[in-house]
């Protein structure tokens, strides 16, 4: 099931991060809470993110 | 999972400052014009980024702290409201007081916007002072 988990450390900084979301949907799916929450220092792309763009590409190249 | 972002949170919500202020057992003043402090900035200490000397004191709502005889005041600015407030000798605020505040609002704010897209929230207290927050889509 696709989940967003945000983590807000004791500082009062926040972390986003999308579970369950194929490649770029992700960044939609959180798109309204990083805006709600403030101004966004770093983004980090994990390999899964590259690994599920590269998997619905070749879905669609088969297709 | 293969997306993170950070972010530094920004106090642009009064619902969400007001939430914040609850959870905190804090209370916020709508409208209070100025905050309780020494009353005179001894360079001491660091001025929040956009704020002069001279706007010390002056504010556009205040939030008062239980056992506190000084209170915390939020100046807006562009990038959403500033705590400003003196933990210097019998004032009693928390030197933290603006990072608790900001902890407080950020998971307010993140509930509020869950609950309007119409999704549940899990909330958890981590060992390390986080919070932490999931939000089923």
């Amino acid at each position: 099931m696709a989940r967003i988990i945000v983590t807000i450390d004791p500082e009062g900084r926040a972390t986003v991060k999308a579970e369950g979301y194929r490649g770029k949907s992700c960044q939609d799916a959180t798109k309204a809470i990083r805006a709600a929450l403030g101004q966004e220092t770093s983004e980090k792309k994990t390999p899964d993110y590259y690994l599920s763009e590269q998997a619905s590409n070749r879905q669609t190249a088969g297709n | 999972m293969s997306h993170i972002v950070t972010i530094k949170t920004e106090l642009r919500d009064l619902h969400a400052i007001r939430a914040a202020c609850r959870r905190l057992g804090w209370t916020f003043v709508e409208g209070q014009r100025t905050y309780a402090w020494y009353g005179r900035y001894m360079g001491d200490s660091q001025l929040p980024e956009g704020i002069t000397q001279e706007e010390l004191g002056h504010c556009d709502h205040a939030i008062r702290v239980p056992g506190a005889s000084y209170e915390i005041g939020l100046k807006a600015t562009g990038r959403g409201f500033v705590p400003l407030w003196d933990y210097w000798m019998s004032g009693k605020l928390p030197e933290n007081a603006g990072q608790r505040l900001a902890q407080a609002y950020a998971i307010e704010k993140a509930r509020m916007e869950a609950r309007r897209a119409g999704h549940s929230v899990v909330e958890r207290q981590l060992a390390d002072g986080s919070v932490q927050l999931t939000i089923n889509a």
